[in-house]
């Protein structure tokens, strides 16, 4: 009985609310829909770069000449900005309650559908900028739960991980763990990147690709490239017999700095 | 009135009705809404003299529902891998939800743990818990407790699985959310609905403080003592200022405290200042709980102190520690009794 008078009240409210809004806002609305797509890709590579746990076939190979291959490859964006050559402008909102969530999305390699990213009412208008942010910063974390949990998660040092890269290396000694990962595994690595106090590995990326047209008819697309082998080539290379779990803030700020070039555009589309 | 503050007075099924009232008047732009007064039966109040909360109540409103529903978890051991370990189990009402006998929190199949488990009051108003500071926020305290392998040792999903299996829980969370459906999300909310109803505030020294009772001569000298002393941490209200401190307990440290967190040495052997509410009940004392009795902490303070590179820099000087003499020490201790606060740990709605 009171969930029923809840929503009925809750109903009433959306129509009064409703009936509340002046004639302009009832016009027509020109907003319009984008669709961001995230491939996660290792160098050439640019499909099925997903292997079973415990699988001794190393397709990859890091500029130092490890061979390894990966079970995993999670993250999180948040903050995304979309931004056009005339001033458009649009920030996709930020909210965290019990049931409803936006702003904030996984993407998991292993799990197709996560790597698309829809936003919706976006201003019509010509764009040709995103900015977003890998992880969660102070503004998501102190909102408490609600965020996914996904595993993408310190509880210990409560915040959320930015980026999970799990795989194997003959090269590795072993002894590390993750989500695909167990520490019996002779040659398993585990990289969890995360922190946004006073280690803050979370980064933010300005991609700028050829200008789209978003309006009520036109529902374009942007493809992002996302590359696995950055994490491991960089500044500061990897190297698996050294360093094949990092579980900290501060640990993983070394892998962090590798990830200055980790996102770039592949096309956009009409 | 604030919309959050308003939020916490009244009960979701009456807010949608004043929301409702809101809207059909902001329809005549020429007319002010009044504020309607509607009878609070249930929700969190601040006390007068307290800070304002840093909860996140405008994510999760309290409300009588998702209390009860946050209470029965909290008494449940379903938490636990091996259902023998509740968040009761090391958090009890008689002692301000401290650990009433163990030095160090036990955990499931007696797994001994390396801290002392500390009181849960006014839990609404801490910007960080636990003694490392390494949770920042109400809603993530229990996770921390379920995953630790030396307390629940349990993942959070399975945790989730059990409740969404047992005849009891989904009813409960259908009336406190709406839908029946478990998730993690909702079973926080509800422990933190719980837990942030757990606000100490009317000791006889509150009642002190609003002009409502008068303490003895010799509490009064203690808490000026008090006051010089060992209120430059112990601040405010809350008696404490929420920071993370080296008290001169050891020169080496086993347990890096703060440093675990923040990974850096300046924060080695740091550990974050207690609330001295209700500290009579809290003993041990400390982090690992190496002192039974408040007799034994002012002593520590005045001759016990040792150095190290963080020591906290007001313990620091040609004498280390804080100089109490014995009848200072015993003024204190009388003042501290006056923040016991018997109504709290006495009252029925925390009950099981």
């Amino acid at each position: 009985m009171f969930r029923m008078t809840k929503n009925i009240l809750l109903i009433l409210t959306i129509i009064i609310t409703g009936a509340c809004s002046s004639d302009d806002d009832l016009l027509v609305s020109t907003d319009g829909s984008i669709e961001l797509k995230f491939d996660n890709i290792v160098g050439l590579q640019t499909s099925g770069i997903i292997e079973e746990p415990l699988s001794q076939n190393y397709p990859f190979e890091t500029a130092q000449g490890q061979a390894y291959n990966l079970t995993l490859v999670k993250y999180i964006i948040s903050e995304m900005i979309l931004e056009g050559p005339n001033g458009e402008y649009y920030a996709d909102s930020l909210n965290v309650s019990t049931d409803f969530l936006s702003g904030y999305y996984l993407i998991n390699e292993s799990e197709p559908t996560s790597r698309n990213i829809i936003l919706e009412n976006i201003p019509a208008g010509t764009y040709n900028k995103v900015t977003f942010t890998i992880g969660v910063n102070e503004e998501g974390v102190s909102q408490g739960t609600g965020i996914f949990l996904d595993g993408m998660f310190w509880t210990w040092n409560s915040g959320y991980i930015a980026l999970k890269v799990e795989g194997q290396s003959p090269e590795s000694n072993g002894d590390s763990f993750g989500d695909t990962i167990e520490e019996s595994n002779p040659f398993g690595f585990g990289y969890h990147i995360g922190g946004w106090g006073s280690i803050n590995n979370n980064q933010e990326y300005t991609l700028e690709f050829d200008a789209v047209e978003i309006n009520q008819t036109q529902y374009p697309g942007v493809h992002i490239l996302m590359d696995v082998a950055n994490v491991f080539n960089g500044q500061n290379p990897v190297d698996f017999s050294i360093t094949n779990s990092v579980h900290s803030p501060r640990t993983g700020n070394l892998v962090a700095k590798n990830l200055n070039d980790l996102f770039s555009i592949d096309h956009a589309h009409q | 009135m604030t919309y959050s503050v308003l939020i916490m007075h009244i009960s979701s099924i009456q807010f949608i009705l004043f929301l409702g009232l809101f809207f059909l008047w902001s329809c005549n732009d020429s007319q002010e809404p009044e504020e309607v007064v509607i009878e609070n039966d249930f929700g969190f109040v601040k006390p007068e003299h307290f800070p304002e909360p840093s909860y996140t109540f405008s994510n999760n409103e309290v409300t009588k529902e998702g209390f009860n529903l946050g209470k029965a978890l909290f008494f449940d051991p379903i938490f636990s891998r091996d259902g023998t370990v509740a968040c009761s189990s090391c958090h009890d009402q008689t002692v301000a939800f401290a650990d009433p006998q163990h030095r160090l929190s036990i955990g499931i199949e007696d797994r001994v743990g390396v801290r002392n488990a500390p009181q849960m009051t006014n839990l609404a108003f801490m910007n960080n818990f636990f003694w490392d500071g390494g949770v920042i926020h109400v809603d993530f305290i229990p996770l921390n407790a379920i995953e630790n392998p030396l307390e629940m040792d349990e993942e959070t999903s399975e945790v989730v699985v059990k409740l969404r299996n047992t005849e009891t829980y989904p009813p409960m969370f259908a009336k406190a959310f709406g839908t029946d459906s478990v998730s993690t999300p909702r079973m926080l909310h509800a422990l933190s609905q719980f837990m942030v109803m757990l606000v100490s505030a009317d000791a006889p020294y509150d009642q002190y403080r609003l002009n409502k009772a008068e303490l003895t001569n010799l509490q009064l000298q203690g808490l000026d003592i008090f006051e010089e002393k060992c209120a430059s941490c112990h601040s405010g209200e809350l008696f404490t200022d929420q920071s993370f401190r080296n008290n001169g307990l050891d020169s080496e440290f086993e347990d890096l405290g703060r440093g675990v967190i923040t990974e850096d040495e300046n924060d080695f052997g740091k550990f974050r200042v207690p609330s001295l509410r209700n500290v009579m009940l809290t003993k041990p004392y400390m982090h690992d709980g190496r002192f039974s009795s408040i007799e034994e902490v002012l002593a520590h303070y005045n001759e016990g102190v040792v150095f190290s590179e963080s020591l906290d820099e007001t313990l620091k000087g040609e004498r280390l520690g804080i100089a109490l003499t014995e009848d200072e020490r015993l003024k204190i201790a009388a003042f501290l009794e006056t923040l016991t606060d018997t109504n709290f740990i006495s009252n029925p709605t925390f009950f099981k």
